[in-house]
């Protein structure tokens, strides 16, 4: 199969997108390079506190007017930019394969799912409406009035360039408020491309800004006065610890959607075939770098069953294709740098200290094509994993399996809901009933049954439980429509 | 090289479409006599592959099983092949129907092999199937007049 044309032949030099004008950075620039070949794609900037400064004032600056747009000419606004996505939607997905690394079809998987974040706020006029009560006390009407509050920032991590940002975005300038979208340094492509975009669809100058940076950038956003609300999506160190402490001090309202560690479930009456190929997706999909990627595996059954279907998981993963993921024969690319790299092989070691077997190495990969390893880690599964242990237990953010076994579901169930994140764990099996305990009982913001990465459709929130999530209302949907909005109450008497 | 990925699949689906519909295009520049009968094939290899780059860009999501969901190998599927015209016009016509029978298996063991894994893109293949074979069946009968 030939390899697909990248969209990006020479280093774009990014800049800032703020007040609908683009701006040079007088930050740091630095140089982002694509993980599979080595090349280099883009110098970035580490935008300054007073860029950020200067897109939170050109956002404060435009809200009074975009607040005032009707939600209908809004929507028209994302309707062009939707459809200026779709026209897109190539282009974008292969730069996010550049910047990235992920295989084409992830991407445009990714892409698909962030258009569809903007197709769900084109809703806005039905999605924003309000509520009302006639004589609530004789000859008093009360109302509620979603009333958007100003300024919001978008922090943004490196796994979905694409997407993530617009888990809120779209939502945010739909209800009427505008934002500042802060887009990971490793990964700038995406977003500079989504805010020409913008530009193209004819949004007010101020409306929606993006400013490239790494942590300063994003405490700027976190420290301004005059953001009155921040959407994260990273690692639950930062997530719990930085981000909801610092808006909880100053006053603003968040959503961090932090770290995982997901559980999948496998039934001894499970479809093999297809939770197999599900179970590739899920461990191994985006490198497993992604918030709802499997990372143990917890296998119910007899020995027989037990040995039949760990088998035939390694099989099909040691033949996993590994490379760039424009050769569209490849079906796993590379870490998206070599820090990350080598921080999933010291889990891979931990494992080996910590007694786990190995049944499957894939800190040698043979790659498709000829290329740099230097990101590059091949599928890892362990088995008799303790779930306590480093690698049982932390998230690894990288394509390694932890296979351990259960007794029956109440064991599974034991196991998942004793570690401390709640993101997305599923279930493999046919038997309803134990699919219905299983959902009802695990601790766990998105649930799969017979689905491997549990992630939402936009219309639906993104969830998140426990050590995997800080807020109360969650991105995408009716939540991320509520948590852009403020619920103002009118109650009137006319004498 | 066995095609694994949904892409791989989607892009030896446009080749083969684009194959045949060449080859129907170069019997009708050769036989012009044929040209009018052979026209609605080619649009249908055109349809086809609308069709279903429409439902791929439509459901691919990265949630679903784009990278596992195909075992094929290519070479169970011969193409057409629209620089190999043969000397008369019913051999070409035959030679096209051979290649829409290895469209339509093609398409059969696509649906197959990834039902409940491609969303939508199954359905999608299953009625391209339905409409191939009906188109098949004209073609043959096509055939068998001209033979006659």
């Amino acid at each position: 199969m030939a390899i697909l044309e990248a969209p990006i032949q020479e280093p774009k030099h990014i800049r800032n997108y703020i007040g609908g004008e683009w701006v040079e950075s007088s930050g740091e620039h630095r140089e982002v390079v694509n993980p599979a070949t080595g090349g280099t794609i883009a110098h970035a900037p580490q935008s300054t506190d007073e860029e950020v400064g200067r897109a939170v004032q050109a956002a404060t600056e435009a809200f009074p007017a975009w607040r005032q747009t009707p939600p209908v000419a809004r929507a028209r606004l994302l309707f062009r930019l939707k459809e200026l996505m779709e026209e897109a939607f190539e282009r974008a997905s292969r730069i996010q394969t550049q910047e990235h690394g992920k295989t084409i079809d992830e991407s445009r998987g990714e892409s698909r799912r962030g258009i569809e974040n903007v197709e769900v706020s084109c809703g806005v006029p039905s999605l924003m409406q309000g509520a009302y009560a006639q004589d609530v006390a004789s000859g008093i009407d009360e109302w509620l009035a979603p009333t958007p509050l100003g300024v919001y920032g978008v922090i943004a991590p490196f796994n979905f360039p694409w997407m993530i940002p617009l888990w809120s975005a779209p939502y945010a300038v739909a209800t009427g408020n505008c934002v500042v979208v802060k887009p990971s340094d490793e990964v700038p492509l995406s977003q500079d491309l989504v805010a020409e975009l913008v530009e193209e669809a004819g949004f007010p100058p101020g409306v929606w800004n993006v400013v490239h940076g790494g942590a300063s950038s994003a405490s700027a956003l976190l420290d301004h006065p005059d953001v009155v609300g921040i959407t994260f999506v990273g690692s639950t160190p930062i997530g719990r610890d930085v981000i909801y402490k610092r808006c909880g001090e100053t006053g603003k309202r968040v959503i961090a959607q932090c770290g995982a560690k997901n559980f999948l479930t496998v039934m001894p009456d499970c479809d093999i075939d297809r939770t197999i190929a599900a179970m590739m997706t899920s461990f191994f999909g985006n490198a497993g770098q992604r918030c709802l990627a499997a990372a143990n595996c917890v296998v119910v059954g007899d020995d027989r069953f037990y040995k039949d279907f760990v088998g035939r998981v390694v099989d099909r993963t040691s033949r996993i294709r590994l490379g760039y993921g424009l050769d569209e024969s490849v079906q796993m690319g590379p870490l998206r740098d070599a820090g990350k790299k080598a921080n999933v092989v010291r889990y891979i070691d931990a494992g080996i200290r910590e007694g786990a077997k190995l049944l499957l190495d894939g800190r040698e990969p043979a790659l498709v094509g000829d290329y740099p390893d230097t990101c590059f880690l091949g599928p890892t599964i362990f088995e008799g994993v303790d779930p306590g242990s480093t690698i049982g237990a932390e998230e690894i953010f990288g394509p390694v399996m932890s296979v351990m076994r259960a007794a029956d579901l109440d064991e599974a169930l034991r196991i998942t809901n004793r570690n401390p994140y709640g993101n997305g764990h599923s279930i493999f099996t046919q038997d309803g009933r134990a699919a219905r305990e299983f959902a009802y009982n695990v601790e766990s913001g998105n649930v799969g049954i017979n689905i491997g990465i549990t992630a939402p459709m936009a219309f639906f929130p993104f969830g998140g439980m426990k050590d995997s999530f800080f807020g109360v209302l969650h991105t995408q949907g009716a939540d991320a429509i509520r948590f852009f909005t403020e619920s103002k109450v009118v109650i009137q008497r006319w004498f | 090289m066995t095609l694994r990925t949904a892409s791989e699949g989607i892009s030896f689906a446009r080749e083969l479409e684009t194959r045949l519909g060449a080859f129907y295009g170069a019997i009708g520049e050769r036989w012009p006599e044929v040209r009018d009968v052979l026209a609605p094939f080619a649009a249908g290899s055109a349809k086809c592959i609308a069709d279903v780059q429409r439902a791929y860009y439509g459901v691919i999501t990265d949630a679903i099983e784009g990278g596992f969901c195909f075992e094929l190998e290519p070479t169970d599927y011969p193409a057409a092949d629209p620089s190999a015209l043969p000397e008369d016009v019913e051999e070409a016509v035959a030679q096209a129907a051979v290649a829409e029978e290895s469209i339509c298996r093609f398409y059969e063991d696509a649906a197959e092999q990834s039902r409940g894994l491609l969303a939508d893109m199954p359905r999608i293949f299953d009625r391209i199937v339905l409409r191939r074979r009906a188109a098949l069946a004209e073609l043959k009968a096509f055939a068998a007049k001209k033979e006659a």
